[in-house]
């Protein structure tokens, strides 16, 4: 589903990525954990076709993400720290704009379904700047999965959710995950991320240092491990 | 023959796409204008503040008004649709919904043609509003020319938002963003703006459409060759 061959990212003198190599079966949910710096953001932008990799080659679903950036966006749902909503619309307005970019078919179903699954069909119709930041992120995510995304990139998905938002989320991953959907996550909470994930992979100083099975690890064994990799 | 039915399946189902994407992005726009009034608000009150500072320091000569009445006009246009473009930015940096929409388009010049319309838009409604009080300020009738004025208006604004929309793109990735794109904008469109004030004050002096078709084609010319090179471009202008 996702391969990435000897990806380099400069931003000016700045090298941000240092030869990624990454394979991912369809299916699979891999959680990325390192330092802040490490070139995670980086990495998943490079991902979602929002940032051209200056050498190497990254291709989702067999296609090229440079030259088939057109056929790559429809198969990707992109939750990072920011919404990408719009606080003058209404829940359901932003949905419906969304839902329309992708071309959606019975779009209003589809927007209900996804209301439901954030539990926020009953505000579907105030507008995102009245709802709090909770409100806004869980609305983030019924965006990020509206249009059936194939590849889930999740870039510190849990950082300003409420308990509620968490727990909801996670169940999200968890759901898409049973129904074949590969999951990419980066994030510092090494608990989650080891619960959510199938796969687990280090990253520092623009490459992945370490990449292993979460299964039988515990958060006490992948901590020692993170800081044996990271310092 | 089956690689060139192929290949024309996916270019019209690409071309309805895109039309659909230019309808979602134009539609969202107007809608949350329409709850804001932000956008004409601001460009309607400085083009009309520009009008009347020039109003004063003109004075009460007759002749000197209608000989720079279409330049007060037109630089009044300029300066509001530097705030118009700078808000619309502002709007897709909130939140940074740029990169939402740029993870939903299929080809990305379908946002550089939804926000160039929108924005023509604007600046369309801001014309009708002034041109009224310029009218009873200036003294000047404009209803006899109406239709070439029209005419030179529409391809003045497509004009001023194909390369407003553009610099306001490049300046949105920049820090000083409200000092950019005037910087940007004000000089690349100062042939535009030549163009149209002789235009206008042309029409005003009473002359015909054909009088004026030089300065119509100019317009027209820069227009066409904006428009296409904004087009090949703007996917590297969106990126990082």
């Amino acid at each position: 589903m996702v391969h990435l061959k000897g990806v380099i990212k400069h931003f000016g003198t700045i090298t941000a990525l240092r030869g990624i190599d990454l394979e991912l079966k369809r299916g699979s949910c891999l959680g990325i954990f390192g330092p802040n710096g490490a070139g995670k953001t980086t990495l998943l932008r490079i991902l979602a076709t929002l940032v051209r990799p200056s050498a190497g080659t990254v291709s989702i679903a067999g296609y090229d993400v440079v030259k088939e950036g057109e056929k790559v966006r429809p198969l990707l749902g992109v939750l990072s720290h920011r919404t990408f909503l719009y606080g003058h619309l209404t829940g359901y307005e932003n949905l419906q704009f969304y839902g329309r970019m992708f071309g959606l078919k019975k779009l209003a179903e589809r927007i209900t379904q996804v209301l439901q699954a954030v539990d926020l069909v009953t505000y579907a119709h105030q507008l995102v700047r009245t709802y709090s930041r909770g409100m806004q992120q869980r609305l983030a995510i019924a965006r990020a999965i509206l249009h059936y995304p194939k590849l889930l990139l999740l870039d510190e998905p849990y950082t300003g959710l409420d308990k509620h938002a968490v727990s909801r989320l996670h169940d999200l991953i968890v759901h898409l995950h049973a129904e074949s959907c590969t999951v990419i996550m980066s994030t510092h909470d090494l608990h989650r991320g080891l619960d959510a994930c199938d796969e687990i992979a280090i990253q520092c100083r623009g490459k992945i240092v370490y990449r292993g099975l979460s299964l039988g690890t515990n958060v006490q064994e992948f901590e020692q491990l993170y800081n044996a990799y990271v310092g | 023959m089956y690689k060139n039915s192929n290949s024309f399946i996916t270019l019209m189902s690409g071309s309805k796409i895109f039309l659909q994407q230019v309808r979602a992005l134009l539609a969202k726009d107007l809608k949350t204008e329409w709850r804001t009034r932000e956008i004409f608000t601001s460009m309607f009150v400085f083009a009309v503040l520009v009008v009347v500072v020039f109003n004063f320091a003109i004075g009460a000569d007759t002749e000197l008004i209608r000989q720079v009445a279409s330049g007060v006009i037109w630089i009044a246009l300029s300066f509001a649709s530097v705030l118009g473009f700078q808000r619309t930015g502002q709007m897709e940096s909130e939140e940074d919904s740029l990169q939402g929409i740029l993870l939903a388009l299929h080809d990305r010049s379908a946002l550089f043609i939804a926000k160039m319309l929108a924005q023509m838009l604007y600046l369309l409604i801001v014309v009708l509003c002034i041109l009224p009080l310029c009218g009873v300020w200036f003294r000047i009738d404009f209803m006899t020319c109406i239709g070439e004025l029209c005419a030179t208006f529409t391809l003045g604004m497509l004009g001023l938002s194909i390369i407003g929309t553009f610099f306001g793109m490049i300046a949105l990735r920049t820090r000083a963003c409200e000092v950019m794109l005037p910087m940007l904008f004000l000089p690349v469109s100062i042939p535009l703006t030549i163009a149209a004030v002789q235009a206008t004050t042309q029409l005003i002096d009473g002359k015909s459409l054909r009088d004026i078709a030089d300065y119509l084609v100019l317009i027209g010319i820069f227009d066409i060759v904006f428009f296409f090179l904004v087009i090949i471009v703007f996917d590297y202008i969106v990126e990082e």
